[in-house]
């Protein structure tokens, strides 16, 4: 889509810009590192992995929560966005972030500190935790009724399969780099990536039959000019090339797959994961006023 | 108490820009923010075509998602139904301008941008900056000239009648294709126009109800 001259504003499909253009893509940024922050802790809970819980952290609130706050006109005012939970789902989100950090820390510390104790009631509020901060992203953006491209309830389910996927990816590296095992997360990547797949087709379906600006949305991801983005960094490099890694290591066998293949695998991996959030926010149309 | 609302006659408006131009002076607006807009379409094939003029403005909607998506509070609705900005708590996340789906919401970045670059600020932009201190990293949109409301009410006027406490937009509009008042009372004359010419919203299926309505 060509530039719209200021007369062509919501007089023709206006594209979203706040939240991708310039300083906007901080935002772009931000959603994609707190759900894979949020899918690397949830991924390595199930698999005890003290290291990518702290990861896991890291890159949930130091990369996510750091680029909301670089984003914000005003991060010094970032305290009052808990106060409208009942409304608001960024208040809601900034709660879910907060816990999930306070309850994540004592959690990482006591896996630590105490590797025997049973930390199972804990355990399980966080995997409640993860799954929130990785779905309210989906959510805030799917509560848009101007913009179709993202006022479906498959968003956050995209979302929220595209954060668990990429932290298992992320664990995957991580036990390659430290030796760890990896046939018991390679069997979670067989589930998530051809999920991930299948998530991301529905949501695309269903949106070309929601408006005529959700049509021309798709139709500006698959065919107009985010289609480079798509299939290049999506399709390609995000989904053939780490699919066939995957089929190629149930032919052979995981162990004979050499580690810098898998290792390429999840950066390719991510990098698709981080195009189709990106094809997403640059997608979105708002419909004509007149 | 009653609910400000408006009625634009897509009928009369000719498209001269001057609601736009004394929404600017009004508020001091800086350089690349309009609250006002005049959005021109056409519509039939040659040789009939018709050219629309739709005036655009903050809808000041009932159900206003801005409102709802705000999370700290910063955007509020009036008893009388003027959604507002509290400058002093916005954080400038933008969601209320990613949500609005009538696109109202401009956000203010540049405190340095001048009308004429480089040769410095007018009379004109000093005062505003003393008078409306925009606050940079904040959300601004049109407040249905509420200051001229407020002060108008206090002195007895009434607003959509008296000049004096009507939105600077209304009173300008040389067709007077602009017709203020209280969308509550079924006697006012907004309630009135909407009733007899079948007055429609902008785009109701957002389920805000605008409450700025159309004649056509």
């Amino acid at each position: 889509m060509s530039r719209l001259m200021s007369y062509e504003w919501m007089t023709k499909y206006t594209p979203q810009e706040e939240w991708i253009e310039g300083g906007g893509k901080l935002i772009w940024l931000a959603l994609f590192f707190t759900e894979l922050g949020a899918g690397l802790f949830f991924v390595s809970i199930f698999f005890k992995n003290p290291l990518g819980m702290l990861l896991g952290w890291f890159i949930c609130l130091l990369l996510g929560g750091g680029s909301f706050l670089l984003h914000m006109g005003k991060p010094l005012r970032s305290f009052r966005s808990i106060l409208k939970p009942q409304t608001s789902w960024i208040s809601r989100g900034v709660i879910f972030l907060t816990l999930f950090g306070a309850i994540g820390a004592v959690e990482i510390f006591l896996t630590y500190l105490a590797p025997n104790l049973d930390l199972l009631l804990l355990h399980v509020v966080m995997c409640i935790f993860c799954i929130l901060v990785a779905i309210y992203a989906g959510i805030l953006m799917s509560y848009v009724r101007a913009i179709p491209l993202w006022d479906t309830g498959l968003l956050p389910i995209t979302y929220l399969v595209a954060g668990l996927w990429g932290g298992a990816e992320l664990l995957l590296g991580i036990n390659l780099l430290t030796g760890v095992p990896i046939e018991r997360i390679e069997l979670w990547i067989k589930v998530l990536l051809p999920s991930f797949a299948l998530v991301l087709a529905l949501y695309l379906i269903s949106v070309t039959s929601s408006s005529t600006t959700g049509l021309t949305s798709v139709k500006r991801i698959v065919s107009g000019d985010l289609a480079i983005h798509f299939y290049l960094g999506v399709v390609i490099i995000g989904l053939v090339f780490p699919v066939t890694v995957v089929v190629y290591s149930i032919s052979v066998s995981a162990t004979l797959v050499g580690s810098p293949l898998f290792l390429a695998a999840i950066v390719c991996g991510l990098i698709g994961d981080l195009t189709m959030r990106y094809c997403i926010m640059k997608g979105a149309l708002y419909s004509p006023l007149i | 108490m009653a609910r400000w609302g408006m009625v634009i006659d897509a009928k009369k408006c000719i498209g001269c820009w001057a609601c736009t131009m004394a929404c600017i002076e009004e508020h001091f607006l800086p350089p690349n923010i309009l609250w006002n807009r005049v959005l021109i379409g056409e519509s039939g094939k040659y040789p009939s075509v018709v050219k629309e003029m739709y005036p655009v403005l903050c809808n000041h909607c009932k159900d206003a998602v801005c409102v709802e998506v705000c999370p700290t509070g910063a955007t509020f609705k009036r008893e009388d139904g003027i959604v507002v900005i509290d400058y002093d708590k916005c954080m400038g996340c933008r969601y209320c301008l990613i949500a609005c789906p009538y696109q109202q919401r401009t956000p203010y970045k540049d405190d340095k941008a001048e009308y004429f670059p480089g040769q410095g600020l007018t009379q004109f932009e000093i005062l505003g900056k003393e008078i409306y201190p925009f606050q940079t990293g904040t959300v601004v949109k049109c407040s249905f000239c509420v200051e001229r409301i407020e002060e108008g009410q206090k002195r007895g006027l009434k607003p959509g009648v008296d000049r004096d406490a009507t939105p600077a937009c209304v009173n300008i509009c040389p067709v007077q294709a602009r017709i203020f008042g209280d969308l509550d009372n079924p006697y006012s004359n907004v309630a009135k126009l909407i009733k007899e010419r079948k007055g429609y919203q902008m785009h109701p299926e957002f389920g805000t109800d605008p409450s700025v309505y159309y004649l056509d």
